[in-house]
């Protein structure tokens, strides 16, 4: 029993980190842009085929795990320069223009590598003992990365000069332009951070998950409920959001069936959104 | 030379272009739709497929895509379906019923097809052909499926449960383990396919200790796999649609459950396993109606053909493999005609048989399903299928029959 519910809240802690890893992104750019990125889902994708490229050519999943930030990154800077930026007040046109860039970047990693699967082994295979319970190394990995990055971004945003500027730009665009704060570079830079953390999560997942053009879609929907529900623009929020979307999803996973657990999840988020339209944890 | 230009300038004013622009668009419609009743000899006759190119089948929307150019060019090259050329229109249905059924709807109404050759997920198929009913279009579908569509007009070389399952479960009881567990995607495929395994394996003498079922798009399988551990089967027999499948089992692998069970299948083909990698991959055995591998000389033949039109790395599974079978089947039955008709080729099709890649294939006439041969084969550890067995011509059954 005791090995049950141990099992059943390390499940939970796992599921809620890889979440919180795919939704890190979203809500960096949802919270500081306001923009709904809705080719987040198809960074994600590309972080994946960037480990598939890289250790196809060098051999290490490791070097293709830092490699996908800067890949990923360097596609932000291109789709905010290029299209994000001339659309800043204008959100259900970002919304469109996002979800075109998503189909662009999915057909060119078509073009690139093929319709097909590709593989990614497990970088760590093997179980290690959790008292009574064998768990998967990698996956106890990831929760660990999961917080070590939260709290990266966390002493980024609220203990260095660039994030009380980006934290100023959130609260008024103009009078933090006032002071000197150049608005459109700040945006830039979140833009770019947020690009990075959806490269990032995808070359994180990949061992875990189908790596193909089409999968990024999968992961959109829930992201999004982790950062609604939690609360737009906060980190606490998105933490809170991924524990119980997460938290929920495993436990009505376990003791129903997933079917069931996917919707009682659903109804779980809009439940919280009627009670508390602006997240639970704003 | 100036005043010759004004002369023009004036002639071809934005409004004269305007008409002219629509009398130009205007006449070859017109012209096609006479042309269609009167002589119809010369036009040729179009093939409407519908493939998932998009959505979680991507991976085998090419394959289905080689398939049927292939058989077209053969059919060409012979010299076309009573008498005319063919063409082939391609559509997309992004794994989506919604999408399938406008697709089939564009490609009959506006597209006028001679016939649809098509679908892979069953939900898009069973929608698809509740459309075609309408306007009794003939329809081929290349996909094994759970079967339960029988008309006049429909004909499967897709292999039906009784060509798949039940031999993959009579196999797994003598060779694999007697108590098996069943995962399967939530939907008419996934449960369908469940229903015929269950019988399947408790008449070969095994027994079903759990079954399961997975809404698509699942990402993380850790609660199902916990269960599957409690469980402790001798064999997991999952049916879990595209992407899923390959989550599903690399997440097996990485709780260490892969290597206390066996797995068997009817969806881990040659065009899944790039996916897996070795540790994955390597044992787990597999029906289906064709393999790459199969050592006939059509295949062969076949398969020289789409390496030198596509590229060495071009992969085939059963649904493209069919997609070319379905072609074939038509030119059978094609055979001999001076004219085309719907109710001709139908006719012929009832009769048709075609030995190819896949082996001899001939129209079962009481449910227009295919009697087909099913091939189990094991997963070597450098990821190539061996074959273990051939059941040869087994009879469909399609759970419906033609009143």
């Amino acid at each position: 029993m005791a090995a049950t519910v141990l099992t059943q809240v390390i499940n939970g802690l796992s599921i809620a980190s890889i979440l919180i890893l795919i939704a890190l992104g979203l809500a960096v750019i949802f919270g500081l842009l306001g923009v709904i990125n809705l080719a987040h889902a198809d960074l994600f994708m590309t972080g994946m085929y960037t480990v598939v490229l890289v250790q196809g050519r060098a051999g290490s999943f490791w070097l293709g795990v830092l490699a996908a930030p800067l890949v990923v990154g360097a596609i932000g800077f291109v789709v905010e320069r290029g299209v994000v930026q001339w659309l800043r007040d204008r959100p259900l046109d970002t919304l469109l223009a996002t979800l075109g860039v998503g189909i662009v970047l999915r057909e060119g990693v078509k073009l690139l590598f093929g319709a097909g699967y590709r593989q990614v082994a497990n970088p760590l295979p093997g179980n290690v003992a959790v008292g009574p319970v064998a768990y998967p190394i990698y996956r106890l990995l990831l929760i660990a990365i999961a917080v070590a990055i939260l709290g990266a971004l966390a002493g980024w945003l609220y203990r260095t000069a660039p994030g009380l500027r980006l934290r100023a730009m959130l609260q008024d665009r103009e009078t933090a332009a006032a002071y000197g704060i150049d608005p459109d570079r700040a945006s830039l830079f979140a833009f770019i951070v947020g690009a990075a953390l959806a490269g990032l999560a995808g070359a994180l997942m990949s061992p875990l998950v189908t790596v193909g053009p089409d999968v990024g879609i999968i992961y959109l929907a829930r992201a999004f409920m982790v950062v609604v529900v939690g609360g737009v623009g906060s980190l606490l929020g998105l933490v809170g959001g991924g524990v119980i979307i997460g938290g929920g999803d495993t436990l009505a996973g376990y003791f129903l069936n997933p079917t069931i657990a996917n919707a009682a999840v659903l109804m779980l988020a809009v439940i919280i959104l009627r009670f508390r339209p602006g997240g639970l944890f704003r | 030379m100036v005043t010759s230009n004004c002369i023009l300038d004036s002639a071809f004013d934005r409004r004269t272009l305007l008409r002219l622009a629509a009398v130009a668009g205007v006449v070859p419609f017109t012209g096609s739709l006479l042309t269609r009743d009167a002589a119809a000899q010369g036009d040729p006759i179009r093939v409407g497929a519908i493939i998932p190119f998009t959505g979680i089948e991507t991976h085998n929307g090419l394959s289905m895509q080689y398939g049927l150019e292939i058989g077209t060019d053969e059919i060409n090259a012979a010299g076309g379906l009573a008498g005319r050329q063919v063409e082939v229109l391609m559509e997309d249905d992004g794994g989506d019923v919604g999408r399938g059924v406008r697709a089939a709807a564009k490609l009959v109404g506006q597209d006028k097809v001679d016939f649809i050759n098509g679908t892979l997920t069953s939900s898009v198929r069973t929608a698809v052909f509740e459309e075609l009913k309408k306007t009794q279009t003939l329809f081929l579908n290349p996909t094994y499926y759970e079967g339960l569509l029988c008309d006049p007009y429909y004909f499967s070389s897709g292999a039906t449960p009784n060509q798949g399952i039940e031999p993959m479960s009579v196999f797994a009881v003598k060779n694999l383990g007697k108590s098996f567990y069943f995962v399967a995607s939530d939907y008419i495929w996934g449960t369908g396919s469940v229903t015929a395994a269950k019988p399947a394996v408790e008449a070969a003498g095994g027994s079903v200790v759990g079954e399961e079922y997975v809404p698509f798009g699942t990402s993380d399988f850790t609660a199902v796999i916990n269960r599957i551990k409690e469980a402790a089967p001798d064999v997991v027999f999952p049916f879990i649609a595209g992407q899923d499948g390959i989550t599903f089992l690399k997440q097996l692998s990485d709780f260490g459950v892969r290597d206390t069970v066996e797995i068997c299948a009817d969806s881990i083909d040659e065009l899944i396993v790039p996916a897996l990698s070795e540790e994955v991959a390597a044992g787990i055995v597999n029906c289906s109606s064709y393999y790459m591998m199969l050592e006939n000389e059509a295949n062969q033949a076949f398969l020289e053909t789409m390496r030198a039109k596509y590229g060495d790395d071009a992969l085939i599974g059963s649904f493209g493999m069919n997609m070319y079978n379905n072609m074939k089947l038509v030119q059978v039955a094609a055979k001999g005609l001076d004219e085309w008709s719907k109710d001709a080729i139908a006719a012929g099709l009832r009769e048709a048989t075609f030995d190819g890649p896949s082996g001899p294939l001939t129209t079962d006439s009481t449910n227009q399903h295919m009697v087909q041969n099913a091939y189990i084969a094991t997963i070597q550890p450098d990821k190539s299928f061996k074959l273990e067995e051939t059941i040869e011509n087994v009879a469909p059954q399609a759970g419906c029959t033609l009143s």
